[in-house]
């Protein structure tokens, strides 16, 4: 470098040695208060101190500034003037004895702003309002309408509250609520109001571990806690349901002091109780009806547990079934019957199970019940008691065309095509008995035989059917004549009374008459050839 | 680098950091100079002005080992000497007294004193690197700008302006008051421009912008000495006033830490 910096040049050395001669001059001789950054506040204490009124009268920066090197703070310093201010240190109830320094004094206080500024200078939202013993979370801090400021609350000083205070714009808010509230609690909020969780509109009875629901939700806070004018009192309120509701107890202590095994919250009926657990679970219309109608009188112990015990005056039966109405009724209802019948003497089959139990038990009496068919069916009887009473002989209990009647016992066993025939047809009208046996009683003489034979039909025919027929008779003309093999009709064409030749082989009427010119009657055939032979003729 | 560029950005950011300042103001009130904000503006702007102070000299001294253009140092050292002091006067919450008040009137003297040296200081010609031209240099360009000029004006209806016709003479009123002189000479040429016919105005522009160089030129030869002298003077105020500056600038810091910063 050629040239030493300009701070190095002479005239700035001598610039710089008379800054700092003048500078330190005006210093000492202002006793430093060329360094102060404001006026300091000159309102009068209330009591003079050393002759000073103001710190606008204190002469030395060092009287509040304590050096490096000396002991003590700033806040020490304060204190040995404002000694009252040391006094609140002990008492928990002022202002600054819930602080958690109070001797850092200029965090709120600060100084040199001009001698009428406050000396109080600290953001309402950074005040430790809690530390008091109310917290400021549910009030809005600010100078606004809608907010709160010092002044909202406390008087001058502000380390000042009066009771009653807060009524003064609740009652505002809620007219109503606050009158009731304070009639019964006073007017000291903050004995149970801290500010935090235990407020107004926003306290939430759930956290103390108590819901408020259904009955209790409705009642005002003096119907659980008359009398309680602190927060420790309202702790303090008991939890049990007989506390409150001993007066109310209806079963007389019979039941014990759990209300809740039985009773909701939400009012005394109808209740949750748990039938099971009493081994009488509710089912069917039990779970339907009142409580009284078991309970008689609301009495629970020694409440019957048998069904007749109840239900005798409803016994239709009159006590003629026993008293296990169960073996035949169920929860649902009476007329739901369970019974199983072919427990019984008299399972149900077919027809009988679709049956109702009246058509039967007629009158709704059981015991005595008839089990012989006729009892019950002696007027549906088509027979008209011709076959006496089994009707199960023959039918079945499905329906009674159903019938099995085994025609081998009878003087007439089925056979052929009798069999396959149903009864009526025979037994027309259901009339079984006296019935002819003959053929002819059911099946005429047709015109074909032309009453050439007598009702004796099984000489010919067979129960299997008509044809083919064996004619077991005289029969002089040759049945096996040329193949016709017992074949009637190829002979007898219309009845069995005439016969043709004509229309076999060379039978033909116009070749007979050639070659029976000397034959006047072409029709009697037989009469010259018995036999069927040409040769008979001879 | 164009000329100036250090005055727009000192500009610019004096206008954002204003902007930003007065939000903070409005919103929350006059930062204290205690506080942070206010304390941050006066820490930053006081070193801001220690970069001043020191970087240009030493980078002038350092002729053996350059770093950078001597151009673009001053061209810092007027950028920090402008935005330091700005910051430093926000960190006052506008509260003048005892020795903050001298400190802040100091401050914004040394700050006019700079503007004052930056003029006297481009009446020197010198090169891009800084570097001060010799009067030998200088009447070579004088030389081909009047040839230049002489060839442009050649068929245009031209007559010399006030200044070019009563030539110039050493004077430290040519230093000093060049550029209301400049200042008259534009306007007086605008306003011909305009009424000048349009087919000829690009022509008579260059003319009259040749002319201005020459103009130029033979005021920077004809004072050449006595700008020289000038910044020479300047230069033996200036440096005081820093000093005076800086050195109260200490007592300040030390009161601050003392009573303030570093108070039980």
């Amino acid at each position: 470098m050629d040239k030493p910096l300009g701070c190095l040049t002479r005239s700035g050395l001598i610039a710089a040695i008379a800054t700092v001669l003048i500078a330190g001059a005006s210093a000492l001789i202002s006793r430093f208060q060329i360094f102060s950054p404001g006026a300091l506040n000159a309102s009068a204490a209330e009591a003079s101190r050393a002759g000073i009124n103001s710190h606008a009268e204190i002469p030395e920066c060092g009287a509040c500034h304590a050096a490096i090197w000396e002991s003590g703070t700033m806040g020490e310093r304060c204190l040995a003037c404002h000694e009252g201010i040391r006094a609140e240190f002990d008492d928990p109830g002022s202002l600054h004895g819930v602080l958690e320094d109070p001797t850092r004094c200029q965090t709120c206080h600060t100084e040199h702003r001009g001698a009428t500024s406050s000396l109080t200078r600290y953001d309402m939202l950074d005040f430790p309002h809690r530390m008091t013993g109310y917290s400021l979370a549910a009030h809005t801090m600010g100078e606004s309408e809608q907010t709160v400021g010092c002044a909202g609350c406390h008087g001058h000083p502000p380390t000042t509250f009066q009771v009653g205070t807060c009524d003064l714009c609740h009652r505002d808010l809620d007219q109503e609520g606050m009158a009731a509230h304070m009639g019964w609690v006073g007017d000291d909020c903050l004995a149970c109001h801290d500010g935090e969780d235990r407020y107004g509109a926003v306290f939430r009875h759930a956290e103390t571990g108590f819901v408020l629901t259904g009955g209790h939700a409705e009642v005002g806070c003096a119907g659980c806690h008359a009398g309680a004018a602190n927060a420790a009192a309202l702790q303090a309120t008991p939890r049990e349901c007989v506390a409150c509701h001993a007066d109310a107890d209806v079963h007389g202590g019979a039941l014990g002091d759990d209300c809740s095994a039985c009773h909701l919250v939400a009012a005394w009926a109808p209740t949750e109780f748990d039938h099971q657990t009493a081994s009488f679970e509710l089912l069917g219309a039990h779970a339907e009806v009142a409580c009284g109608d078991c309970h008689t009188d609301l009495r629970f112990l020694g409440t019957p547990r048998t069904c007749f015990e109840c239900h005798a005056p409803d016994d239709p039966h009159a006590g003629e079934l026993g008293f296990d109405c169960a073996r035949c009724h169920n929860e649902e209802g009476w007329e739901e019957i369970t019974l199983d019948h072919d427990l019984t003497a008299y399972p149900l089959e077919g027809a009988h199970v679709e049956a109702s139990c009246e058509g039967c038990h007629v009158g709704g009496r059981f015991a005595g019940t008839p089990t012989e068919c006729a009892q019950c069916h002696i007027e549906e009887d088509a027979h008209e008691g011709q076959y006496g009473t089994f009707c199960g002989a023959c039918h079945q209990p499905t329906e009674w065309g159903d019938a099995t009647f085994d025609h081998a016992r009878s003087d007439f066993p089925l056979t052929g095509a009798h069999r396959a025939i149903p009864c009526v047809q025979c037994h027309e009208g259901a009339v079984f008995q006296p019935i002819s046996t003959e053929c002819s009683a059911c099946h005429g003489d047709p015109a074909y035989h032309a009453g050439l034979f007598s009702a004796n039909c099984s000489l010919c025919h067979s129960t299997s059917a008509w044809l083919p027929a064996q004619f077991n008779l005289a029969h002089s003309f040759p049945m096996g004549h040329e193949g016709a093999g017992g074949n009637c009709r190829l002979c007898h064409p219309d009845t069995l009374a005439n016969y043709t030749c004509y229309g076999c082989h060379e039978h033909r009427r116009a070749k007979i008459r050639e070659e029976h010119e000397e034959v006047s009657n072409l029709a009697n055939c037989v009469r010259c050839h018995p036999k069927g032979r040409e040769a008979d003729d001879d | 680098m164009r000329q100036g560029t250090e005055l727009w950005a000192a500009g610019f950011t004096i206008v954002g950091v204003g902007a930003v300042y007065l939000w903070v103001m409005l919103a929350f009130g006059t930062p204290r100079a205690g506080g942070l904000v206010g304390h941050g503006l006066g820490v930053l702007g006081f070193l801001l002005m220690i970069s001043t102070e020191t970087l240009y000299s030493l980078r002038k001294r350092a002729v053996h080992r350059p770093w950078g253009r001597l151009s673009s140092w001053l061209k810092f050292h007027i950028y920090t000497g402008i935005v330091g002091p700005f910051l430093v006067l926000l960190h006052t919450a506008w509260s003048f007294r005892g020795l903050a008040a001298v400190l802040s009137l100091a401050t914004g003297l040394v700050v006019l004193s700079g503007f004052i040296g930056r003029y006297i200081y481009t009446a020197v010609p010198r090169t891009a690197d800084g570097l001060a031209l010799e009067i030998e240099t200088l009447r070579e360009q004088l030389a081909v700008a009047r040839q230049e000029l002489q060839e442009q004006v050649k068929g245009v209806a031209w007559e010399p302006s006030p200044e070019a016709a009563r030539g110039v003479r050493a004077s430290w009123r040519v230093v000093l008051g060049r550029g209301i002189e400049d200042f008259y000479y534009r306007l007086r040429t605008w306003w011909q421009l305009q009424r000048a016919n349009p087919q000829l105005r690009g022509q008579l522009a260059k003319v009259r912008g040749l002319e201005l160089r020459n103009i130029e030129l033979q005021r920077q030869v004809a004072s050449l000495g006595i700008a020289r002298r000038l910044l020479s003077i300047w230069h033996t105020i200036h440096i005081p006033l820093g000093v005076v500056l800086f050195a109260l600038a200490l007592f300040h810091i030390g009161a601050a830490l003392y009573f303030a910063t570093l108070s039980r």
